[in-house]
C-alpha cells in the first residue's frame, strides 16, 4: 500500500501562536476603543461579561466535555456575593469585585460532588441547584442579608470607568485562561480526561482534581461577570440575575461560534449580543423565540458552530488540493 | 389534625403528580432521552386549558382528555420530523438535552406571544369547589377533583403499558432496545408512538395543573420540569410503577413542607433530585439505568 | 518478596459473580499469561486490579504495601499500567500528543521518552498523524506505547493478539519480552496460545472467576480440568 502523503500536516506553530494573540489582542483592544464609537456603555459592559461567560462555558464544556445549565447560578452568585460586600462590609468597588469571584468559586466547590454524574445528569443537576440558590437567596426569611425578592440597590458605589475597565480585564483573563488551556499540558490532559477519563487516570492524571480545577476557572469567570453586572446595572431583582436565560446566552453564544476554540465563543457573543440588543429587548419573545430555535437549528445541523462549518470547508479545500496532487503524480 | 390533612391532601396531590411525572419518564424509559421541554408542553396544556374554558366554558377535566388524543398527534409528529437528525450530533446525550432546551425556549416564548407573560388562571367555579369532609378534616374539594380525573387517566395508561401489544412492545424497548429489534419490534415507530404518548399525559397534567398550581404562566416550564425530574429520578428513572409511588410520596412531602416549613417548601423538589442523584443515584426502585 | 501479590480477590456485579477468589503471586520481572474461556473473569480481574471497580472483596499488594480500591491514578503512579482490549487513543490528539499526555501528570516515577517509545512500538513515522486515523494494529501498539510511557514496574496486557496477522504477533511478542527484560513484569491475557507462548512459559488458567490451574503452559494443555474447561471433555483428543 502507497504511503498516504500526510493530509493532515502538523501545522507549523508560527501562524498558530499569531492567531492565539490576535485572539486575545483583537476584542480586548477593541472593547478599549468601543467607547468612542458606541457611548451605550452598559450594554458593551453586559457584552463583555458575555465574552467571558461564552469563554466560561468553552473551559466547562469545551474542555471537559460538562455542560452545566445551572451556570447562571454562578452569575447570580458573584452578583449577590458583590452586592453583600457593598451593603454589609461596605467594601470599595474592587474588594466586592474579588469577592464577587470568591463567592462564585465557593458555590462551585459546594457543587463539585455534582461531577460523580453523567453528562446530561450533571447538566440537570446544576441546573436544579442554580434554580434553589436563586429561590434562596429570592426567600423573604434572608432579607436581612440579600433583601430578599426586593433586589439590591448599589448605587453607591458605581463608577462607570472603573467598571469599564474591570470589563476588559476580565476579557482578557477569560481569553489568555483558553489559550492556556489550549497550549498547555495541563488543557492536553483536559482533552485527555474528555475523551476518556479511566485511561487519563492511568497515566497518571488525577482526574476528579483536573475537573474541579477547569470548573473553578468557569465559574470564577461567571462569578466576576456577575458581580461586574452588579456593579454596572446598581439595582436588580435576584430574578434578573439567576435567570437560565444567562446560560442560554452564553451556550448558544459559545455554540455558535464554536466550542474548543478560542475566537469562536468571543465571535459568538459579540456578534450575537448584538442582535440581541437590537432585536430582543424591544420584544423579549420574539427574541426568546429566535433563541431557540437558533439553539435547535444548531444542534440538530450545525453542532460545531461557525467554527466547525470553516473547518468544514477548509476540510473539504484540503482535500480537493490532495486530489490535484494525487492526480498529479499519479 | 394538620399532619393528617398533609397526608391525605398530599396522597391526593400525588396523584395528580404521578400522571404530571409520567410522561417525561416514558419518553426516557424508551429513549433515554431527558426531555426538558416536559414542564412547557404541561404550561401549554393549562394555557389551552384556560382558553378553551374562558372561550367556550369546557370544564377542564373535559380538557385533559381532549389533551390526550392531541399530544399524542402533535408529539409523533415531532417526534419523526425532528429527531431522527439528531443522530448525527458528536454528543448526542447532551446534544439531545440541549435540543429540548432550546425547543423549551421556542414553547416558552410561542406560549408568551399566544397568551401572553402573564399567569392565567381558572374562577374557582371552573369545578366543583364546596370543601368536603374525610376524616375528621376539611379539604379543598379540587383535591378530590383532581385526583379522581388522574387516577383513571394513570390507570388507563398502566391498562395501555402492561395490557396492550403495543404497550409490550413498549416494554420490550424499554428493556433492551436492541433486543427489542432483534426480535422486529420497530424501535423507531415505537419511540415516536412512546414520544406523543409521554406529549399527550404531559397535557393532560397540564390541564390538571392550572388548578392544582391555581394559575400557569409560560415562564415555569423549567420550574416544572425539575419537578417531574426530581419525581422520576427519585421513583428510578424508567420504571413507570416507580413513577407512581414517587409521585404519591412527592405530593405528602411537598403538602408536610407546606405545612410545616412554608417558606422553604418550593425547595423541595430541587432537595430530593439532589439528594436522590447524589445519595441513591438508583432512585428508589435501584433499576439499571443510574445517573452516576 | 512477591511484587504483585493478590488474594481472594472477589467482584460481584449485581447477581453476578465474575471473580471468586483470585489469588496469585507475580515476582519482580517475571511474565504470566492469564487465559481461560470467555466469561472466565480475565478482563474483570485486569479491571479490578487497575482500579476500575473496587472489589468486592479481597486485597492486591504492591510490594507489600496495600493497594486494593485505590483510585486509578495512584495506581499509574505507582507503577501499575495496562492495554485495553479494544483500543482507543484519545481523539482529536496526534500520535505523539497521546503519549505526552503521561507527562502532563505530576507523577514521582521517571517517565520514558516519547521519542524512544515510539520508535519501540514502531509509530515514529506516524508521530504527528491524528491517533484517530490508525489503523486497528497501530491503534494497539499506540495503546501499548501510552502504558510503556510511565515505565510500569507491572505491566497488564489486556488480549494484545486478537485480529493481528501472524508477521505482527512475532513481532509484538518480541516486543514484550523487550518489555520484560527491561525490568517490567508482565501479566498477559490471551486466547492465542501461541502467540503467548513466545512470551512467557508460565500460565495462571482462570474459569468463572476462580484458578484452576497454575504452573506451566505445557502442563496446563494436559491437565484434566483444564482440558474439560476448554475442550468440553476430559480424557478426549481430538
Amino acid at each position: 500500500m502507497p504511503e498516504h502523503s500526510a493530509s493532515r500536516v502538523d501545522t507549523s506553530r508560527r501562524p498558530r501562536l499569531l492567531n492565539e494573540a490576535l485572539g486575545v489582542l483583537v476584542p480586548v483592544v477593541g472593547f478599549s476603543l468601543a467607547l468612542h464609537v458606541d457611548n451605550n456603555e452598559l450594554l458593551l459592559v453586559y457584552m463583555m461579561g458575555y465574552v467571558a461567560m461564552a469563554q466560561g462555558i468553552n473551559v466547562i464544556y469545551g474542555f471537559t466535555g460538562y455542560l452545566p445549565f445551572g451556570y447562571f447560578g454562578l452569575f447570580g452568585a458573584g452578583a449577590y456575593a458583590f452586592g453583600i460586600g457593598v451593603t454589609h462590609l461596605h467594601w470599595p468597588a474592587f474588594a466586592d469585585l474579588a469577592l464577587g469571584g470568591v463567592g462564585a468559586v465557593a458555590i462551585g466547590v459546594v457543587l463539585i460532588p455534582l461531577f460523580r454524574l453523567r453528562g446530561a445528569y450533571f447538566a440537570i443537576a446544576t441546573l436544579a441547584a442554580a434554580l434553589a440558590l436563586g429561590d434562596i437567596v429570592a426567600n423573604p426569611a434572608l432579607t436581612s442579608l440579600t433583601n430578599g425578592p426586593d433586589g439590591l440597590n448599589l448605587g453607591s458605589v458605581y463608577n462607570s470607568g472603573e467598571f469599564y475597565v474591570s470589563s476588559v480585564v476580565l476579557v482578557a483573563v477569560s481569553l489568555l485562561a483558553v489559550v492556556w488551556l489550549r497550549n498547555s499540558r495541563f488543557g492536553l490532559s483536559l482533552r485527555a480526561i474528555r475523551d476518556d477519563p479511566y485511561a487519563a487516570s492511568m497515566m497518571g492524571i488525577n482526574v476528579p482534581l483536573r475537573r474541579a480545577v477547569a470548573w473553578l476557572i468557569a465559574a470564577a469567570l461567571a462569578g466576576f461577570a456577575g458581580a461586574l453586572y452588579a456593579w454596572a446595572t446598581s439595582f436588580f431583582y435576584p430574578t434578573a440575575v439567576f435567570d437560565v436565560t444567562i446560560t442560554v446566552l452564553a451556550l448558544v453564544f459559545a455554540l455558535f461560534g464554536g466550542v474548543g476554540t478560542l475566537w469562536g465563543p468571543t465571535l459568538g457573543a459579540i456578534v450575537l449580543y448584538s442582535l440581541y440588543d437590537i432585536v430582543g429587548v424591544t420584544d423579549p419573545q420574539a427574541f426568546q423565540l429566535i433563541y431557540g430555535l437558533a439553539i435547535a437549528m444548531l444542534v440538530l445541523f450545525a453542532p460545531r458552530g461557525l467554527a466547525g462549518i470553516a473547518a468544514g470547508i477548509r476540510n473539504l479545500w484540503l482535500r480537493r488540493q490532495e486530489r490535484e496532487v494525487n492526480r498529479a503524480t499519479a | 389534625m394538620l399532619a393528617l390533612f398533609a397526608l391525605v391532601g398530599g396522597l391526593l396531590l400525588g396523584c395528580f403528580y404521578a400522571l404530571f411525572a409520567m410522561g417525561l419518564n416514558l419518553i426516557f424509559g424508551v429513549q433515554r432521552i431527558i426531555n426538558l421541554a416536559h414542564g412547557d408542553v404541561v404550561m401549554l396544556g393549562g394555557f389551552l386549558t384556560w382558553d378553551l374554558y374562558e372561550g367556550f366554558h369546557v370544564s377542564p377535566i373535559l380538557s385533559a382528555l381532549v389533551a390526550l388524543p392531541l399530544g399524542i398527534a402533535v408529539g409523533f409528529l415531532f417526534h419523526r420530523l425532528v429527531l431522527p437528525r439528531l443522530d448525527r450530533a458528536r454528543d448526542v446525550e447532551t446534544m439531545s438535552l440541549v435540543l429540548f432546551f432550546g425547543i423549551s425556549q421556542v414553547i416558552e416564548a410561542l406560549g408568551a406571544i399566544g397568551f401572553g407573560p402573564n399567569e392565567r388562571s381558572l374562577p374557582t367555579n371552573a369545578i366543583p369547589s364546596h370543601p368536603i369532609r374525610f376524616l375528621g378534616e376539611t379539604f379543598p374539594a379540587y383535591l378530590f377533583v383532581v385526583a379522581a380525573v388522574a387516577v383513571p387517566l394513570l390507570a388507563l395508561f398502566v391498562l395501555y403499558l402492561y395490557r396492550t401489544p403495543l404497550g409490550l412492545q413498549t416494554r420490550a424497548v424499554m428493556a433492551d432496545p436492541r433486543e427489542a429489534q432483534a426480535v422486529g419490534i420497530n424501535t423507531r415507530r415505537i419511540a415516536a408512538i412512546t414520544f406523543g404518548v409521554g406529549t399527550a399525559l404531559a397535557a393532560a397534567a397540564g390541564a390538571l395543573a392550572i388548578i392544582v398550581l391555581s394559575g400557569v404562566q409560560p415562564s415555569e416550564g423549567a420550574d416544572l420540569t425539575i419537578i417531574a425530574f426530581a419525581i422520576i429520578v427519585f421513583g428510578s428513572l424508567g420504571n413507570p410503577i416507580g413513577t407512581i409511588v414517587a409521585g404519591l410520596i412527592f405530593g405528602v412531602l411537598s403538602q408536610l413542607a407546606q405545612v410545616y416549613l412554608p417558606a422553604w417548601s418550593n425547595l423541595v423538589p430541587y432537595v430530593l433530585v439532589l439528594g436522590t442523584m447524589l445519595l441513591r443515584p438508583e432512585g428508589l426502585f435501584g433499576r439499571r439505568t443510574r445517573v452516576a | 518478596m512477591p511484587l504483585l501479590s493478590v488474594r481472594g480477590l472477589t467482584q460481584r456485579f449485581g447477581g453476578l459473580l465474575a471473580l471468586d477468589g483470585v489469588s496469585f503471586d507475580l515476582e519482580p520481572e517475571q511474565a504470566i499469561g492469564l487465559v481461560g474461556p470467555n466469561g472466565s473473569g480475565k478482563t474483570t480481574c485486569i479491571n479490578t486490579i487497575c482500579g476500575l471497580y473496587r472489589p468486592t472483596s479481597g486485597t492486591v499488594d504492591l510490594d507489600g504495601t496495600p493497594i486494593t480500591g485505590k483510585p486509578a491514578h495512584v495506581l499509574a503512579r505507582l507503577g501499575i499500567g495496562r492495554t485495553f482490549q479494544i483500543p482507543h487513543p484519545f481523539t482529536g490528539m496526534t500520535v505523539r500528543e497521546n503519549l505526552l499526555v503521561a507527562t502532563t501528570a505530576s507523577t514521582p516515577r521517571e517517565l520514558a521518552d516519547p521519542n524512544e517509545v515510539l520508535e519501540r512500538i514502531g509509530l515514529a513515522h506516524l508521530a504527528t498523524k491524528e491517533a484517530a486515523t490508525l489503523n486497528a494494529t497501530q491503534q494497539k501498539l499506540l495503546d501499548l506505547g501510552r502504558a510503556l510511557m510511565l515505565r510500569p514496574r507491572v505491566l497488564f496486557v489486556d488480549e494484545l493478539g486478537a485480529g493481528l496477522a501472524p508477521s505482527e504477533l512475532s513481532a509484538i511478542a518480541t516486543l514484550l519480552r523487550q518489555v520484560a527484560a527491561d525490568g517490567c513484569a508482565l501479566v498477559v491475557v490471551e486466547h492465542l496460545l501461541g502467540f503467548l507462548e513466545q512470551i512467557t512459559p508460565s500460565v495462571l488458567v482462570l474459569n468463572a472467576g476462580r484458578t484452576i490451574f497454575a504452573g506451566q503452559l505445557r502442563d496446563a494443555l494436559r491437565d484434566p480440568d483444564v482440558e474439560r474447561v476448554f475442550l468440553g471433555s476430559s480424557g478426549s483428543h481430538d
